[in-house]
């Protein structure tokens, strides 16, 4: 090949074959070398979660939601959190899994609201507030024992759970591979490091405090949180009954 | 005929009988621990004898964990088969033969549905035989039945009868008409909950087992826990959300309810009492699964129930204001949303308008207060409306006490997203709920 031919097609010399044949013994080589330590598919799968529905969010954690076998947090400090719990029951629900929702003594779920959101009412089990964090724990241990819910939101208002008490519901979740959320309004939150994913719902962000394998503080906006009511501001129904 | 005979190893009630019903209708019990089972009808349904005698010591065991078993032509043959070679069956008409082989003394033993007059009346006929040099039941077969007789009057007759296979016993069909009762005293009188709940287990496994047998379902259960002193008397009932028998359900219902006792003054006596309703009988298809996820859901509710706790599925409800505007069931039902009827006769229609029906659509906060609260100046000041007008207006029974609810959404200085209304008779704003 002259000067001149190289200089325009300068690869042109190697032919393909040869390419071919040194790539495949490269390639030989280096399984040779690395195979043992090579980590099957399943090894490299991230841990199950369930989705929320906040793309954003999802994308960002390494469950692609809330963590399944793990016990998660939201403090509530500006709301938020229980449409984000809400998000993703409607696709646990719609998937045709059960979710179970224990309440604070304050408020209570609106089924209507629920029903805007897609939840399948039918798949959503309601437990009343319990009279204590003993017997909050007891429900929540009844409610996974039975190996029938995929999602367990309990909102536990203004109080909080010791830190053995965690432990013993993390054990529980990872026992019965069951996603457990605990939302929380109180000012003072103990911030154990046996909740997988805790996530602090501020008047603006969503600050993602502690997830796994994540560089956290990570600051979300909050705004597509309320997306879903605004259509239902613009219909501009207004009823006047009576 | 052929009787599947099963000794339990200790005396028990006559109403034990009635675990073995599912086995067949005719059973005979007869103390001590003797359970008769006309199985002649019934074997092929489970399979054969041998599989019918195997579920039927399975169930036995589950209770009296040394319950042996036989099954031969005759009830006297299969008990006296039973002591001679436990869990085995001779073939049909062949009892007369295998037993020839057995030992004098297990004439003891062929009493089958009425026992001997006296133990001692057996012990000298034996005696007799083994003076004359015989000890097998097939060598005093060749005397007659008058030696029979006039040597040992109506039981040496019966005697000959049995050995010659002409005695007839009749297994009637037995009638479960006992109350499902269970009653303990006990003679150290218990004040610790472990041992407790263990002597209740076993009083609610027996009953639970005549339950089966008898096919019907526990509504209720009451317990009856007698003190030692002062008469002191606890009564726990026992409701599951749906009738039932399951066992492990009513264990840790009871286990609840137990907790909650103060067992200082010790419990003597133990009255269970049962109130059973007819069992709901339903084809299952071979696919699915043995208990569905209904029955957990029921077991689970019932848990909780017995906790005073309230579960269930949130149902929307077609009602104006929204803190009615919905109920808890424990049987899901599809809301069927309200809609105008349209009637034609003739050349002629009438709509009737759904009213409200919009109200379905509207929107409605995640978590609603459960009593709205009043709010003073001061805090209506510091919330941020986001409209001047009312975005909702409600007002339920005008005709009666209509409130009149003008509906807004604000903002909280905390940033909530919050629903408040303003009460139009008091002047007043209220919080109602969170878009949380």
């Amino acid at each position: 090949m002259s000067k001149k031919a190289l200089r325009e097609k300068p690869d042109a010399f190697l032919e393909t074959t040869q390419i071919d044949n040194l790539s495949t013994t490269r390639l030989e080589e280096l399984k040779r070398e690395l195979g043992p330590h090579l980590l099957s598919m399943e090894q490299v799968t991230p841990p199950s979660g369930l989705p929320t529905g906040w793309t954003q969010l999802d994308r960002f954690l390494l469950w692609h939601g809330f963590p399944k076998s793990s016990v998660s947090l939201l403090i509530s400090e500006s709301g938020g959190a229980s449409s984000l719990w809400i998000r993703s029951a409607a696709l646990v629900t719609q998937a045709g899994h059960w979710a179970a929702w224990m309440n604070d003594p304050h408020t209570r779920l609106t089924p209507w609201s629920l029903k805007h959101k897609n939840v399948d009412l039918s798949k959503l089990l309601w437990v009343s507030p319990a009279q204590s964090n003993k017997q909050t724990l007891w429900v929540m241990q009844e409610l996974m024992s039975l190996c029938l819910f995929e999602l367990i939101g309990c909102d536990l208002g203004q109080e909080q759970l010791k830190e053995h008490q965690i432990l013993k519901l993390k054990k529980l979740s990872l026992r019965y591979g069951c996603a457990v959320v605990l939302i929380t309004h109180a000012k003072n939150v103990l911030l154990s490091p046996f909740f997988s994913l805790i996530l602090h719902f501020q008047r603006q962000h969503v600050t993602i405090i502690r997830a796994l394998h994540r560089h956290t503080p990570h600051v979300l906006e909050k705004r597509d949180l309320y997306a879903d009511t605004l259509p239902l501001l613009a219909s501009g129904r207004r009823a006047l009954c009576g | 005929m052929r009787t599947l005979c099963l000794y339990l190893h200790q005396d028990a009630e006559p109403s034990v009988a009635e675990h073995f019903l599912k086995f067949s209708p005719r059973i005979h019990y007869r103390s001590p621990g003797l359970v008769f089972i006309d199985v002649t009808s019934t074997a092929k349904l489970f399979g054969g004898e041998n599989q019918l005698m195997n579920a039927a010591l399975s169930t036995a065991r589950q209770i009296f964990p040394t319950a042996s078993g036989a099954i031969s032509d005759t009830p006297w043959g299969a008990q006296a088969l039973l002591h001679e070679r436990p869990e085995s069956i001779i073939p049909p008409r062949c009892e007369i033969e295998e037993l020839s082989v057995a030992p004098l003394s297990l004439l003891h033993h062929f009493e089958g549905l009425v026992a001997w007059r006296s133990a001692h009346e057996i012990e000298r006929i034996i005696d007799f035989f083994y003076m004359l040099g015989l000890n097998k039941i097939g060598q005093i077969r060749q005397f007659e039945i008058d030696s029979f007789r006039q040597r040992w009057g109506e039981v040496g007759t019966l005697i000959w009868k049995r050995l010659h296979g002409i005695d007839q016993q009749i297994i009637s069909p037995l009638l479960p008409t006992e109350a499902l009762k269970e009653y303990a005293h006990l003679d150290f009188p218990i004040s610790l909950l472990p041992f407790l709940l263990h002597r209740l287990e076993k009083m609610l496994q027996h009953l639970i087992a005549r339950l089966q047998g008898r096919g019907e379902y526990a509504t209720k259960i009451i317990v009856r826990l007698f003190c030692e002193y002062s008469a002191e008397l606890h009564t726990l009932e026992l409701q599951p959300t749906s009738p039932g028998r399951q066992f492990e359900l009513f264990v840790k219902l009871l286990e609840n309810k137990l907790t909650t006792i103060n067992l200082d003054n010790p419990i003597q006596q133990i009255e269970v009492e049962v109130i059973p309703c007819p069992e709901k009988i339903q084809q299952l298809s071979f696919f699915e699964p043995r208990i569905s996820d209904r029955e957990k859901l029921s077991q689970l509710m019932s848990l909780l129930q017995q906790s005073g706790l309230t579960t269930g599925f949130l149902q929307p409800k077609d009602e104006v204001l929204p803190e009615k505007a919905w109920t808890l069931t424990t049987d899901f039902k599809v809301h069927q949303p309200l809609q105008d009827s349209v009637t034609i006769a003739g050349e002629s229609f009438q709509i009737r308008p759904a009213y409200s029906a919009a109200l379905s659509q509207a929107p409605r906060p995640s978590r609603l207060l459960i009593k709205p609260r009043a709010l003073n100046l001061d805090e209506v000041k510091r919330l941020n409306f986001l409209s001047t007008q009312p975005i909702e207006r409600l007002e339920d029974s005008w005709w009666d006490c209509a409130r009149g609810r003008d509906y807004y959404f604000a903002l909280s200085p905390k940033g909530e997203f919050v629903w408040l209304f303003y009460d139009q008779n008091e002047k007043q704003y209220y919080l109602h709920g969170f878009f949380d």
